[in-house]
C-alpha cells in the first residue's frame, strides 16, 4: 500500500449510517442535501460493516445485470430482430438462386432459338454481304389457359370444322361446315351467334346455340335447339367471337 | 510481481505486434497516422489483451489467432478511449508524456479516438468471422453491453462531479465504478476470451462477479493511491481531491463529519476547479484521515480483493493448474502490488 498512515491505527473504526444504501436510479441530478447536523455515529464491529459492504456490492451487480437484460430484451423486441438474420439471409439466398435460374433459363432460350437460327442458314452469306437472312418466325407456344382449348392455330388451315348438331325439331338440316379460323387464339366459350333468323317471310328466331370444342374430331361444334313448332324455312345467322370484330363465317340451317 | 512474468510480456507482444500491423493497414493519412499510433507506441501494461488472452486458453484454447486479434481490438479500444477521456478529463499526461490533445489539438485528437474506435473493430470482426454466427452474436452482445456500460459510468463520474451531485451512497459509487471502470477493463476481455475460446459454448456471465470485484478493489486502490505520496506515473497527490472526483473515500467523509466540517466540504464541492485551493485540499485530506475514510477505502477494497478471490476459485478453481490460470488468479495481488 503506498497511502500515507498519517493517522492513528488504533483509533476505533466507525462506520457512518448513510442515507441510502442503494445506488440513485435518476439522472443524478438532485440537490445538495443541506448540512444538518451531525448524525451520530455508529459503532459497527468491523466485519459486519465490511460485509455489508460486500453484500451491498452484490446488490449494485445484480441489479445492473438484471437492468441490462431488460434493455437486451427491449432491443431484441424491436422491429427487426437480430436473430432473424441468418433466415432472412437464407430467404434473400433463395431469392437471388431463383433469379439465376430464371435468367439463366432465358438465356438457354435465346442460344436454342440462335442455334435454331443459324440451322435455317444454307449457306452463310458472301463475305461483305449486308443481306441478314430474317429470324424465322416462333412456333405457336402450347396452350396455358385453363379451361376450353383455343383453335389450333395453323396457317395452312385459314378455315376450321364446325359440326351443327340439332335438338328438338327432327327435320332439320345443316348448310355449314367451316368457319373462319380467328386471327388470335380463342377458345369455344368466346365463340357466339345471336341467333337464326328466317331469311323469307317471318318467324321466330333461333336463338338457341351453344358452341363447344368437337370433342369427336378437329374444330367446334355447335348444338342448335329447334323449337318442334318452327316454321319451315332457310335460317342463318353470323358468328362473331370476341377476339376479332369480323364474323367467323355464316351457319346456314333448313328447317322443313 | 508475478503478474508482469513472462506470459504477460508474450501476451503483450503479440498483441503490440498486431495492433500495429492493423494500424499500419490502411493508406497513408496526414494528420491522423501518428496519432492513432501514439498511444499504443507508449507501452502500457498490456493488461486488458493478457486478461482476454489467458481466458481464451483456459476455456478451450479452439481459435488462438482469434483471440490475438480480439485482444489488439480490445487494446484499441481501450487506447482510444483514453484519448476522450484525456479530453474529458482535461489531462495533460498520459504514460509520462503529453496528452494527444496536449500535442496536437481537441479537435484532431477527437478525430483520431473516433477513428481508433472503430479502427478497432477490424481485428474484432476478422477473429469472430470464421467462427460462425453464433459467437459473433454472443460477441456483439458483450461488446454492445460494455459500450453502454462504460458510457454509463462515464456520464455517472462527470455528472456528479460538473453537477455538484453530493447525495451519493457507497452503493453510488459501486455502480459507477462497475460501469466505468470494471466492464470495460475486467469482464468484456474476460468474456471475449471465453466466448472465443470456447466457441460460444460457455456462458459469457461466468466471469462477470469476479471481473466486477476485481474492477471495484482495483478502482478503490487507484483512489486510494491518489491520496498518497505516491499518487502513480504522471499523477498529481490529491489530484482526485482538487477535481472534486466522488470517490468512496469522499462519500464516506462526507457522512462522517460534524456540521461545521460538511458545510465546508460541501461549499469546497461547489467550487469551480481553480477555486479549489491547496489548503483547502490538504484540509480535506486530513480529514479523511481523521474520520477514518482513508481506512475504510483501504477496507473496502480488501473486502471487494476477497470477493474477487472468492469468485475466482468458483470459475477457475476447477480448471487444472496452468501458467494461465496463475496469472488470472495473481490479479488480486496485483491490484495492491502493482507499481
Amino acid at each position: 500500500m503506498t497511502t500515507p498512515e498519517q493517522h492513528d491505527p488504533a483509533k476505533r473504526w466507525v462506520s457512518h449510517q448513510p442515507e441510502r444504501t442503494g445506488p440513485q436510479r435518476g439522472p443524478g441530478m438532485k440537490k445538495p442535501v443541506p448540512a444538518e447536523g451531525v448524525r451520530e455515529p455508529e459503532t459497527l464491529a468491523v466485519n459486519e460493516a465490511i460485509a455489508e459492504t460486500v453484500r451491498t456490492a452484490y446488490d449494485v451487480l445484480n441489479d445492473t445485470v438484471k437492468q441490462g437484460r431488460k434493455a437486451a430484451e427491449q432491443f431484441r423486441g424491436g422491429t427487426y430482430n437480430v436473430r432473424d438474420v441468418p433466415d432472412d439471409v437464407r430467404a434473400m439466398a433463395g431469392n437471388l438462386l431463383g433469379l439465376a435460374r430464371q435468367l439463366s433459363s432465358a438465356t438457354f432460350d435465346i442460344c436454342e432459338a440462335l442455334l435454331r437460327q443459324a440451322d435455317t442458314l444454307m449457306t452463310p452469306p458472301p463475305p461483305g454481304s449486308t443481306h441478314v437472312p430474317p429470324f424465322q418466325e416462333p412456333k405457336a407456344a402450347p396452350a396455358t389457359q385453363p379451361g376450353p382449348q383455343p383453335f389450333a392455330a395453323s396457317a395452312a388451315a385459314p378455315v376450321i370444322a364446325l359440326e351443327v348438331l340439332f335438338n328438338g325439331k327432327e327435320a332439320v338440316r345443316a348448310h355449314t361446315s367451316t368457319l373462319a379460323r380467328p386471327a388470335a387464339p380463342t377458345g369455344a366459350a368466346h365463340v357466339s351467334c345471336d341467333g337464326l333468323a328466317r331469311r323469307s317471310g317471318s318467324a321466330a328466331p333461333i336463338t338457341d346455340l351453344v358452341f363447344d370444342i368437337n370433342p369427336h374430331g378437329p374444330g367446334l361444334r355447335v348444338m342448335v335447339t329447334v323449337p318442334q313448332d318452327q316454321p319451315a324455312g332457310v335460317y342463318s345467322g353470323a358468328v362473331y367471337c370476341t377476339t376479332q370484330k369480323s364474323p367467323l363465317g355464316e351457319i346456314v340451317i333448313e328447317v322443313d | 510481481m508475478a503478474v508482469e512474468g513472462a506470459l504477460l510480456q508474450r501476451y503483450g507482444a503479440a498483441t503490440r505486434a498486431e495492433v500495429m500491423r492493423y494500424l499500419a493497414a490502411g493508406s497513408p493519412s496526414p494528420f491522423l497516422d501518428e496519432m492513432l499510433a501514439e498511444y499504443p507506441s507508449r507501452g502500457g501494461k498490456m493488461l486488458r489483451p493478457a486478461i482476454c488472452l489467458a481466458n481464451a486458453a483456459l476455456f478451450g484454447n479452439e481459435a488462438p489467432s482469434a483471440a490475438v486479434q480480439a485482444a489488439a481490438a480490445i487494446e484499441m479500444l481501450h487506447n482510444a478511449l483514453l484519448i476522450h477521456d484525456d479530453v474529458q478529463d482535461g489531462s495533460e499526461l498520459r504514460r509520462g508524456k503529453p496528452t494527444l490533445h496536449a500535442l496536437h489539438g481537441v479537435p484532431l485528437a477527437i478525430n483520431a479516438g473516433d477513428a481508433l474506435l472503430f479502427a478497432a473493430f477490424g481485428p474484432l470482426i476478422d477473429a469472430v468471422s470464421p467462427l460462425g454466427s453464433h459467437v459473433i452474436r454472443q460477441v456483439m452482445d458483450v461488446t454492445a453491453m460494455m459500450a453502454r456500460q462504460t458510457a454509463e459510468g462515464q456520464a455517472l463520474e462527470l455528472g456528479w462531479r460538473d453537477r455538484n451531485v453530493l447525495d451519493l451512497a457507497e452503493a453510488d459509487y459501486m455502480r459507477m465504478a462497475l460501469k466505468k471502470t470494471a466492464w470495460m477493463g475486467m469482464i468484456w476481455p474476460a468474456q471475449l476470451g471465453l466466448i472465443i475460446g470456447s466457441r460460444g459454448r460457455l456462458d459469457p456471465e461466468m466471469v462477470l462477479r469476479f471481473g466486477y470485484f476485481l474492477g471495484l478493489a482495483f478502482q478503490i486502490e487507484d483512489d486510494l493511491r491518489n491520496l498518497s505520496e505516491d499518487p502513480g506515473y504522471g499523477k498529481e497527490q490529491n489530484g482526485d481531491l482538487a477535481e472534486a472526483k466522488r470517490t468512496l473515500m469522499l462519500i464516506h467523509v462526507r457522512g462522517a463529519c460534524n456540521t461545521d466540517e460538511r458545510a465546508r466540504l460541501d461549499w469546497f464541492l461547489g467550487l469551480r476547479r481553480e477555486e479549489r485551493g491547496e489548503a483547502d485540499v490538504l484540509w480535506l485530506a486530513r480529514l479523511m484521515h481523521e474520520r477514518g475514510s482513508i481506512e475504510h477505502g483501504r477496507r473496502v477494497a480488501a473486502a471487494m480483493a476477497g470477493a474477487a478471490e472468492h469468485e475466482f476459485a468458483a470459475v477457475y478453481g476447477a480448471l487444472p493448474p496452468s501458467e494461465e490460470r496463475t496469472f488470472i488468479g495473481s490479479l488480486v495481488r496485483w491490484v495492491f502490488d502493482r507499481a
